[in-house]
């Protein structure tokens, strides 16, 4: 019972609840905003191909990811940090 | 007596090792420059398992604050029982768009499902806001991580 209880149950209500907001958002894109959306992307060559086959592409595709999730990561964690230090009591 | 006390260590140890792999296959799937769409695409797949395993670990706080979610609250508590609301939305958002739009595993597995622009583009501007709001969940939690990674991994008192 206890399994069930602290385990299968929460797995269970997680998929609930993501199913029910996957069920939500099916209206999206069927708005008109959805149109335009969807077009663009229609144009647009899709970024991510195959994996680097060289070295050197390798190494542009390492320095890229490492640019965008120190920014995109790093930039949150620095002013979320700093907020945190001057509201947090001693 | 002893027994409780052990078993939350290593239930504390099990949750950071769980947390660091998280980590580690979260920045994985979020450098498809690195692995090709192919390997982003399977790499999500194998994602999902852990990170609903980190949310079961999580089910006893989620529910005392979900049930204390009209009463007052700690502002840091308030803070995170919003934030993670909102980044589990999202990561349902990304994992179901991704799903819809996938052109390698999903095919692989004899799956066609006829790519919507609509949902690529949901799929990549949720991903990078994900990125953003992922930055502030790991510095909410910071301070257990690096205490926790000392103790168990480093094992430094």
């Amino acid at each position: 019972m206890n399994t069930f209880k602290e385990y299968i149950l929460p797995a269970l209500i997680y998929i609930l609840v993501a199913t029910l907001i996957i069920f939500a958002v099916q209206f999206m894109d069927q708005a008109s905003w959805a149109a335009a959306m969807r077009a663009t992307a229609a144009a647009t060559p899709l970024e991510i191909g195959d994996a680097p086959a060289t070295f050197v592409e390798f190494l542009t595709s390492l320095a890229i990811s490492t640019a965008r999730m120190t920014f995109l990561i790093g930039i949150p964690f620095a002013i979320t940090s700093t907020i945190l230090k001057r509201t947090q009591r001693p | 007596m002893q027994q409780p006390a052990k078993k939350s260590t290593s239930l504390t140890q099990f949750k950071l090792i769980l947390d660091l792999l998280v980590l580690a296959l979260f920045i994985t799937v979020n450098a498809p420059q690195l692995t090709g769409l192919a390997g982003h695409e399977w790499v999500s797949f194998v994602f999902a398992a852990p990170f609903l395993v980190h949310l079961i670990l999580n089910w006893k706080w989620i529910v005392s604050v979900m049930s204390r979610i009209f009463k007052k609250l700690p502002g840091e508590t308030r803070f995170n029982q919003i934030w993670d609301m909102l980044l589990f939305t999202m990561m349902t958002l990304v994992i179901f768009s991704g799903t819809i739009v996938s052109e390698k595993a999903l095919p692989a597995l004899n799956i066609h499902i006829e790519i919507d622009p609509f949902w690529r583009s949901i799929h990549t501007t949720f991903a990078n806001l994900l990125l953003l709001m992922f930055g502030v969940h790991i510095t909410m939690h910071w301070k257990w991580l690096v205490s926790n990674f000392r103790r168990y991994v480093l094992q430094t008192n």
